[in-house]
This record gives structure tokens, sequence and C-alpha cells, in this order.
């Protein structure tokens, strides 16, 4: 091989890699700007909003809370009592005992004093038939569903079926909903018409303190890697899914929170894969409205809504983004037909290529970018010192971002506040960039390698 | 390759990039220490305004604005005080201290600020106007009423339920068809707790409004207050070819049902609509008691499956001979919901 | 909590907001009771917990928005430890018809939705507790 022709290969890779760096960040960039006046309308609006309204009234639309449960023996009748508790009046919720073998529904039985029903509402989306119902008879609107373990999309489905209102929720056994999180939500489908999904801030409930019912404080996880994904979340939140309202709607509504439009997601025929179902539902739900050409609204309100707990061992983490980019994957292969297509407007024209050229393929371009540096290596083409200046570039912008991201909460929302926890966060920002970074591209190209050989493996990771 | 110039561009990049950061950095701090002092003034402020409020309440005294020091003089932290204290005291004393607070210093701002393009500040002036509703302008009422912003639109239907002129309640109404149907919950509490008066324009207009959606608003909405005489003007909706209007209609009947208008009522039982059907058959038990057993046997077979369920749990209602009619079906047909309403618990042992 | 126990005319309060309580507290301190205070759910159950049938307070009030829980329940509870439990009156925000009923049918002699009125309140609480013996 010539060193012409190296030299020009590690030209124009290097080109490349810089240009979609330029691009990439040029990007978060606009997503920031668009989410700055978004946030600062909030703020005001929260100072003037009476919630007390909608608590009052009596014309609110009910909403029901789907929980698919699996072996959740531990959690299961806190987070019961805690949404049966939530002040939002007009609400059902729906627990679905997802073939559990650790004596979870023999608790649910006793706590609750159920008794069996059969069933009430038609299946209008497929799911396994033999279901048993179970009402409580100290909780009128509480209904237990029990059936044999066919992966989570088949539970939340079943919850559709049965729900009775025209809105539903579904959350995670082990996510805990904050009490505001129902009006939150609620007031975008009350404010304008044709909403169809909304989503909302999720935190990340490692180091809360959890009280009884309604309470809880919000404190900084103790681990470190919870604590490098507080500022990812962050990020995400604060700008990702704030920004994007007005380049055509969100494209993720967190599968772990988001209020939908029944009959809106049973038109779509429901939730059907397994591995990234949030993502999948809602590019499903850009795609049919876009081409009916029915008027619809996907929206994102910057309030905390949902704690999760997020995994905090290496390889929990590394499967759970595997397969959460296994699922971005899938989502965008099914709808595939959406991408640059002017028929589908902002979303094929923005919205698609995004996810699939920022989010999908970051992991392979930085992995071609290691593999230049390995490379030139081998060429003795490496230039040290521009290497090390170009890195610290590299890693300024992030490192940047995630300040500006830490800024803007400490203005707005003030969860972390402390002078501790503002040191910590911003010395995550940094400790990000270096071993978590490379971390997630492992775990990414991980996704993507299980999406070509068509991997299913659902691990759930603790 | 000469990366030189490159590389120069690169470091001030880079410079400027972890410049900035640390700027922001600092300036984080000095932002977040500056939050803090706010928010401690404004608490203690807020505090010290609310025990001068119950100090008035308690010795039930005149207020006098000698006992506000100046610097409590803040238009927003006031009226944030005086929207706390109204949701909770509805005292004499409480409604004095109210209005001469509102009245020497809030309408003020209220006047300055009603025609903002602020919307926060219109929004004060809604606020400050529902506070003290006689008060309020309803030149301004009218235009918030309008508004783009939902909040503010929401307030001034309140204030419009309780000035309750005609050219406000016309407004009124063509704003809450506009609004998109969950929108509306906030029309409807502020009409049922406004004014008389608004009944007694709805009462008026039904004779001779021509536009459907607002008829069915109006249907809706004289139902919820106990006056028969309402169904003399409601006899073409009954039969109107329109859905929403025909079960807004049906419903009001129901509301009503009497010896003359159970056979009317009964007759909609072969409704084209399934959910005019559906009110039919949940109101049989209260209505012909016993007598219902018939028809809902009937209605058991209905080609809707939510007719059928609603009959299943009727036939419940009704006791034991009800329960025989559910025993005896064998029909597929009506199996799940038959199912269904023997499985619940019986109505006296229900624990609810 | 609060509340001098001097003489025996107690009243229970259980109400999260300050300002109420400072009210009720004036007030009736006035008119010669003494006024306890507990503003949780956790608060209220530790009060009752030791006492006995004739340390009971005269006359409880209780909201129901409470940051740990309902204060229907916490009378609920009460009731079926004590058997002879003073009457006591529920002071609000839950306005609609389904809560009110909730509270009357638990046993509640009273039940006053937010805003209310501070002389009706006392004129209730002092015609029960005159029909009670003072």
């Amino acid at each position: 091989m010539s060193m012409g022709g190296v030299n020009c290969f590690l030209f124009w890779a290097n080109t490349i890699v810089f240009i979609y760096f330029v691009l990439v960040q040029s990007f978060y960039l606009l997503l920031l700007l668009l989410a700055i006046p978004e946030l600062w309308n909030r703020i005001k609006e929260v100072k003037q909003e009476n919630f007390d309204r909608i608590l009052k009234s009596e014309s609110v639309p009910q909403i029901s809370i789907i929980i698919p449960a699996h072996n959740e023996k531990n959690n299961i009748i806190f987070n019961i009592n805690r949404l049966v508790h939530l002040s939002y009046p007009y609400k059902e919720i729906i627990v679905v005992n997802n073939g559990s073998n650790d004596g979870c529904m023999k608790k649910l039985q006793q706590h609750y004093n159920l008794y069996e029903v059969p069933p009430q509402r038609p299946m209008v989306l497929k799911t396994e038939k033999k279901i048993q119902y179970f009402r409580s008879q100290e909780y009128p609107n509480l209904l237990v569903l029990n059936k044999s373990k066919k992966g989570k999309i088949d539970a939340i489905n079943a919850g559709i079926n049965a729900s009775s209102s025209d809105y539903f929720l579904t959350i995670d056994a082990d996510t805990i909903i904050s009490d505001s999180a129902l009006q939150s939500l609620m007031r975008p489908f009350l404010m304008r018409s044709n909403v169809v999904a909304a989503g909302g801030c999720i935190g990340i409930a490692n180091g809360c303190e959890f009280g009884e019912n309604r309470m809880f404080e919000i404190k900084f996880p103790k681990k470190i890697l919870p604590s490098i994904q507080v500022i990812e979340y962050l990020r995400a939140f604060l700008f990702g899914r704030l920004g994007w309202i007005h380049l055509g709607g969100n494209l993720i509504v967190s599968g772990a929170f988001g209020l939908f439009d029944k009959q809106s997601v049973i038109d779509i025929g429901g939730y059907q894969t397994e591995i990234g179902d949030d993502v999948d539902v809602v590019v499903r739900l850009h795609r049919y409205y876009r081409e009916k050409q029915k008027p619809y609204f996907i929206t994102f309100i910057p309030d905390l809504v949902a704690l999760t707990i997020v995994p905090n061992t290496v390889k929990g983490l590394i499967n759970q983004r595997a397969r959460w980019h296994q699922g971005v994957f899938k989502a965008i292969y099914r709808s595939i037909n959406m991408l640059f297509n002017v028929k589908y407007g902002k979303v094929g024209l923005i919205g698609m290529p995004c996810l699939f050229f920022i989010e999908g393929l970051s992991p392979v371009i930085e992995l071609f970018g290691y593999f230049i540096v390995a490379f030139s290596i081998y060429f003795g083409l490496f230039h040290w010192y521009f290497a090390f200046w170009y890195l610290l570039l590299a890693l300024g912008f992030p490192i940047l971002l995630s300040v500006i991201c830490v800024f803007m909460e400490v203005v707005s929302f003030k969860w972390y506040f402390s002078v501790g926890i503002i040191f910590k966060m911003l010395f995550f920002s940094i400790a990000e960039q270096i071993g978590f970074r490379q971390l997630m591209v492992f775990a990414r190209l991980k996704g993507i390698v299980n999406w070509i050989f068509k991997k299913e493996n659902w691990i759930k990771s603790k | 390759m000469n990366l030189i110039p490159f590389l120069r561009v690169i470091i001030r990049i880079t410079y400027s990039e972890y410049l900035f950061v640390l700027v922001l950095f600092s300036l984080l701090f000095i932002f977040r220490f500056f939050v803090i002092l706010n928010n401690r003034r404004y608490n203690r402020k807020e505090e010290y305004l609310a025990s001068i409020f119950l100090y008035v309440m308690e010795m039930k005294k005149k207020f006098s604005w000698k006992s506000v020091p100046v610097y409590l003089h803040d238009p927003h932290l006031m009226l944030a005080v005086l929207e706390d204290f109204d949701s909770k005291f509805s005292d004499y004393y409480w409604d004095h201290l109210k209005k001469e607070v509102l009245e020497k210093y809030l309408s003020v701002y209220s006047e300055k600020w009603k025609k903002s393009c602020f919307w926060s500040r219109r929004s004060f002036v809604a606020r400050v106007y529902f506070l003290d509703s006689e008060k309020a302008d309803p030149l301004v009422v009218g235009r918030f009423l309008q508004d783009k912003v939902p909040l503010i639109r929401m307030l001034a239907a309140s204030l419009a339920a309780f000035i309750a002129s005609p050219k406000l309640l016309h407004t009124l109404f063509k704003v809450m068809k506009k609004e998109p149907i969950n929108g509306r919950y906030a029309y409807y509490d502020a009409i049922l707790n406004g004014d008389s008066r608004v009944f007694s324009y709805m009462k008026e207009n039904i004779k001779t409004e021509k536009d459907l959606e607002i008829r069915s608003l109006y249907i809706d909405l004289l139902s919820a207050r106990f006056d028969s005489s309402l169904l003399d003007y409601i006899e073409d909706d009954l039969h109107s070819k329109n859905i929403n209007l025909r079960l807004v209609a049906v419903r009001a009947l129901l509301k009503f049902p009497t010896k003359e208008t159970e056979k009317k009522i009964i007759g909609f039982l072969k409704d084209p609509s399934a959910k005019i059907r559906v009110e039919i058959v949940k109101i049989l038990p209260s209505l012909c008691g016993k007598l219902a057993i018939k028809k809902l046997t009937d209605t058991l077979n209905d080609e809707d499956w939510w007719v059928r369920f609603n009959s299943a749990l009727a036939l419940k209602k009704l006791g034991k001979a009800g329960k025989a009619v559910l025993e005896k079906q064998k029909d597929e047909l009506t199996q799940a919901a038959v199912k269904y309403a023997l499985s619940l618990p019986d109505e006296n042992k229900k624990v609810v | 909590m609060k509340g001098k126990k001097t003489d025996k005319k107690e009243i229970f309060l259980v109400e999260d907001d300050e300002d109420i309580r400072r009210l009720l507290h004036y007030a009736f301190e006035k008119k010669g009771f003494s006024l306890i205070t507990a503003s949780s759910v956790k608060e209220a159950l530790h009060f009752f917990k030791n006492k006995k049938n004739e340390e009971l307070p005269l006359l409880c009030i209780f909201d129901r928005i409470l940051p740990d829980g309902d204060g229907l329940e916490v009378y609920h509870k009460l009731k079926h430890k004590f058997s002879d439990f003073p009457p006591s009156l529920f002071l609000t925000k839950l306005s609609a018809e389904h809560d009110v009923m909730a509270g009357l049918k638990e046993g509640a002699v009273d039940y006053i939705t937010k805003p209310f009125s501070l002389t009706v309140l006392m004129e209730k609480a002092l015609k029960l507790l005159k029909s009670k013996g003072k």
C-alpha cells in the first residue's frame, strides 16, 4: 500500500468523522436553542397555574394506569398503594400479573380482597386468550389480570383491552410516579385538540428516599454508574425531548412513562415489538397519522413525572443499553419507508434521519474513529500532538453541553441543588467522557449486532 | 499533509470550549447563591405578610396599610398570598381584608396591565378579577375570553359566568364551542358554579338557537339544574339526525322521568344509536322497577356488546327476579355479559 | 406537635397548613380550649398511640390531604381502635360529592369544605362541645 494512498485514505476518513462530529454537535446546539424558550415558558406557567382546578373538577377524563408485573412481590403492594392514593380524581389501576412464580398473585389476593370476574370488555388487540380478571372489594378502581408469561407487550395489550378509560399510561412496577404526574401529563390533552401522546421528564430513583404514600425526596445517587446516568438523563430530557417539539414531534416517549390516547394506540395495532416497544409505538403513531393525513400532536412536558431505578452494575447497564439500541434499529427498520420521505413531513425529513444517523449510527462512526487511530498508529502517521488537541476538542463539546444542562436544571427545576451535588454533577459530566462513553459505544454496538442477528433475549437488568 | 493550520484552529476552539465551561461553572454558583438569597427573602416576606393578615383576622380588627411595611408592597407577592388565603378562608373579616387590598393596591396594577402584551401580566389581571368578581371589567373579560392563552380563557370563563351579561355569555358559548372537548371542563365547572342568570340566558336562547353544537351545550347544562320545562324545547332535538345532539337531549329527558315521558323513554330502546340505547337500559330499573325485566331480557340480545353488558348489570340490580333471568340465559352471545354480572357481589354486601 | 396539656379541654387538629393551624389555635385558646395539632398521618397516629379512652380529646378535626396520606384513613383507624372516639369533623379542600359522602358515611359529624368561615366553624365546634357537656 503506497504511503500516498494511505495518506489520502486517512485524510478522507478523518474529514468524514470530523464533519459528522460537527453536524451532530451543531444539531444538539440547535435542539438546545429550541428547548430554552419552551422551558422558560413552562417555568412561568407553573407559577400561574392552579392545579387545584383540575383536581376539583368533575369533568376531567379518566386515566388507566397499566402495570405489567413479573415477579415483583416486594415492590408491588407499595407501588399500588401509592397509585391508589394519587390525587388525580379519576383513575383506574390495572395490574397485569405476567406469569409470576414468586407468590405475587397470592399476596395481591390477600391484601386487596380480590374476587374473580369474567372479562368485561371485548378483546380488541390480539393477546393470549387465557386471562383471569379480579376486582377488589376495597378498591373498586383496581383491576388485576392474571396471565402466563408471554412478554411484556402482551401484558400491556391485555391491559389496554381491559381498560375502560380513553387514556392510558404504562409504567414498570419499579417506577415511582410523582403525585402531580397525572395532572401534568393530562394538561396538553386538555389544552389542545388532537393530542395523541405526552411524555414527561424521568428522574433517577437510585438514592432517593421514599416515604409513605405520596412523598419522596430527590437525592443524588451514591454509586458512580447511576450518578453518571443522572447527567445523561438530564441531557436527554432537558434538551433532547424539549427541543424536538418544534421539529416535528418526539420520536421517543420513554417507555418508562407516557400518557397515550387509547384509541390511537388501538388503531395502530397496539404494542408490537418486545424490544424497543416505546420507540416503535411512537414512530408508528407518527406514520399512521401522517399516512391518514389526520391532525395529531405528540408532545413533551418538562415536569418531573416519574423516577425509575437505573442499573448500577456494568453488566446490567450494557444489557439495558444494548436492548435500547436494538429497539431503535428495529423501530427504524419497521418504518424505513418514512426515511427522507416528503410524505411524512418533518418527521420523515428531520426526525427519522436524525434518529438513524445521530442516534443509530453514532457508535459505528465512533468505532470507525478508533479504527482510524489504530490504523494511523500502525502506519506511523499518527500525530500525537494533533490527536491530543483533537481529542480535547471532541470531548470538550459534550462536556460543555452537559454543563449547560446542569445549569438549566439548577435554574429551572432545582431537583439537585446543594453545592456538593453540583460539584458532583460537574465532575461526572467530565468523567462521563472518559470510560462511560466508550462503554456506551460498546453496548450500542452490541445492540446493533443483536439486531442484525435477531437475538431477542430480554434480560431484565437490575 | 500539512496539519498545522487545522491544528491552530482546533487549539483555539478547544481553548474557548473549556473557557466557556469554566465561565458557566462559576456563573452557576453565583446564580445559585442569588436564587437561594431571593427565595429566602421571598419566603420571609410571604410569612410576614401572612402573619399580618392572620393577625387582622384573629383580632377581628380593621386592616390598616400602616401595618404593611413598604418592602412588602409587591403585587405578585400580595396576589399569591391573597389567593392562598382565599382558598382557605371565607370569613367576613377575610372578605373585608381582601377587598381592601384589592381595591387600594392590586387594582392599580390590574388597570395598568389589562392591555399588556405579556401573557403573565394579563393572567395577573384575570386572577385579580377572579378574587373580586364584582369589580371585574366586562370589556376586559370579553377580551380575555378570546385570548390565545388557554389559562387566561379559563379564568375569564368563570368571570363571565359570574358577571353573566348577555354579551359576555354569547362570547362565552362561542368560545366554548371552539375548545377541544376535553378542554371544556373548565367552562362546565364555571357555568355550573356561576350565576343563575346564565341559566336564564340559556333558557331564553334555546328557543331560537340554530347552531346544533351550541344547542347541545345548552341542553347539557340546563339539564344539570332540575327544571322539567326544558323538555318543552327539545322535542325536535330528540329526533335530530345529529347523534351528539340527540344523545344530550335524551340524557336531559332521562333526568326528568315521569308517567307521561315513560313511554317516550322506552321508545328510545329502538334508537339506531347504541349510545342512546345504553342510556335507556341503565335507567330502566329505577324507571319501571320489576316491569323492566321483560324489556331488559330483550336488550340482553342487542347487537352492541355494551348494551348487552349494561342490560345484564341492570338485571342484576333488580334482585332475585333479575338474577333468575340471567341464570336462564344460554345464548352464546349473552354469556360474557351474564357471567360478569352474576359474579359481582350483591348490592348490600358491597364494601365501597 | 404543639399544645399545652394543662386541663382536660383538649381539641385535636390534623392539618398540614400552618396558617390554618395558627388561626384555629388562637380561636380555640380564646374560648378556653387548648388545641393540639399534628401535621401528618404519622404524627396523628403517634399522638393516639398510647392514649386510653378517658384521655381522648373532646373534639377532633381532620384535614384530608396530608403529605403522607388521607385524613379519612386516620379517622377510620382511630374509630376502630377506640370504642368511644370523640365527635369529629373534616375540614378539607376535597369538595366533590363523593368525597363529602365518604366522610359522612365514615361517621363524621360534619364535613366542612375549604374555603371555610372561621365563625361558622367555631359555632359548630362549640355547639358540639356543649352538647357533649363541655
